[in-house]
């Protein structure tokens, strides 16, 4: 009987970096992490609030300072990315839904972008509407 | 392979019984634009180096074997035009991602094969009714419902493709796991239960992070995330009726 000896693959370092469709998933992933984050962000602006005007007024200043600012639309970009190629996926899964005729991704797709268009209308318009 | 055009095959090595690991080898070879990388891979066995070990069987899509990855990306090389593949001239030939290689292009498929069984790829029946009584009878929207997973020929790009499986081959992987659905889609079949306690695991359908790259390599529009997708969703549902209507969860 004869050894077979074979040659290992291994996955290299930096994997990701060679398909653009693994770029958008890794993306994808960290979009959802700093979502997170900007969830705990919020969330400091929530106890600011309810430690009276000059802790939220120094938070709102924290907030606006280069940095944060620089912060704040990283993560903004990374969440865009995150919403519009999970909507692209949705597609995909949303042959759950009905087994025998999948509708198909291109539809899906575009009434994501419009719903989602639709409620950042809504919410822009409750924040700086004056409602 | 008489054309006029020369490309460059820039192909993978390897000799388990060499002393050393695998390296790379250059042949140049005449193509004409209707031929595919496999008859590029071919020429070069027949004309340039015999020993170039390479799977291969129906050239038409069908029988799976040729796939390997091409310029990184996993293809069946039947199905790949050398023109299109050529990248400034060279075409580089791997074995598929995600599996050992056991000489030159010829991998080591069994890590798919042992996960494949698992998932029970074959009609599961409570008692078998006696052949006497009949044929199972199936209607063509019941085929409807699972026609788009059974046309899966095993070729197994789609688990090369996947980084979960590249990270952890304990993952059943995206080729098993369509398999998987087509059967407990099938109106014969009573193994829905034998197979959700397999797959509804760790390193089953959960594992799955709906990347989608198996679907975009599948030569057959299986769409194996999609699949994976429906069985989340039917496990889920299973358990649930499990939690609520213990006796109505049979299928």
């Amino acid at each position: 009987m004869v050894e077979v000896r074979e040659a290992a693959w291994r996955r290299r370092a930096g994997w990701w970096t060679h398909n653009r469709r693994y770029v958008l998933f890794m993306a994808r992933e960290a979009g959802g992490s700093l979502s997170a984050v900007y969830g705990l962000i919020l969330l400091g602006l929530l106890i600011a609030f309810g430690q009276g005007a000059s802790a939220y007024g120094d938070y709102l200043a924290f907030l606006q300072n280069p940095l944060m600012l620089v912060v704040q639309a990283v993560i903004l970009v990374f969440v865009l990315v995150h919403a519009v190629t999970w909507f692209y996926l949705i597609g995909k899964s949303q042959v759950v839904m009905s087994a025998y005729r999948a509708p198909p991704w291109t539809r899906i797709f575009g009434l994501m972008i419009v719903i989602f268009l639709a409620a950042s209308a809504g919410v822009l318009f409750i924040v700086f509407g004056g409602l | 392979m008489a054309g006029e055009k020369q490309v460059v095959f820039r192909v993978r090595r390897y000799q388990p019984q060499g002393t050393k690991g695998p390296y790379y080898q250059e042949y140049t070879v005449p193509y004409r634009d209707d031929e595919v990388v496999l008859d590029g891979l071919n020429y070069i066995k027949d004309n340039l180096d015999p020993t170039l070990t390479f799977r291969w069987s129906c050239r038409m899509g069908i029988c799976g074997s040729c796939g390997m990855d091409v310029n990184g990306n996993p293809k069946l090389t039947c199905g790949t035009f050398i023109r299109d593949a050529s990248r400034g001239g060279v075409v580089q030939v791997d074995p598929l991602t995600s599996f050992n290689s056991i000489k030159d292009l010829v991998t080591d498929f069994d890590p798919f094969m042992e996960h494949f069984l698992h998932v029970k790829p074959w009609i599961i029946r409570a008692k078998e009714k006696p052949v006497s009584e009949g044929e199972y009878i199936q209607y063509p929207e019941d085929l409807v419902a699972f026609r788009q997973q059974s046309l899966c020929i095993n070729c197994t790009l789609c688990m090369a493709a996947c980084p979960v499986f590249q990270g952890d081959n304990r993952f059943i992987g995206p080729a098993s796991l369509a398999m998987a659905l087509r059967y407990i889609r099938d109106t014969r079949d009573e193994g829905a239960e034998q197979r959700f306690q397999r797959i509804s695991t760790e390193h089953g359908i959960w594992e799955c992070t709906f990347v989608g790259e198996c679907s975009v390599v599948c030569p057959k529009e299986v769409d194996p995330a999609g699949a994976i997708q429906t069985l989340k969703l039917m496990a889920t549902t299973r358990r649930m009726k499990k939690l609520l209507m213990p006796k109505s969860a049979s299928r």
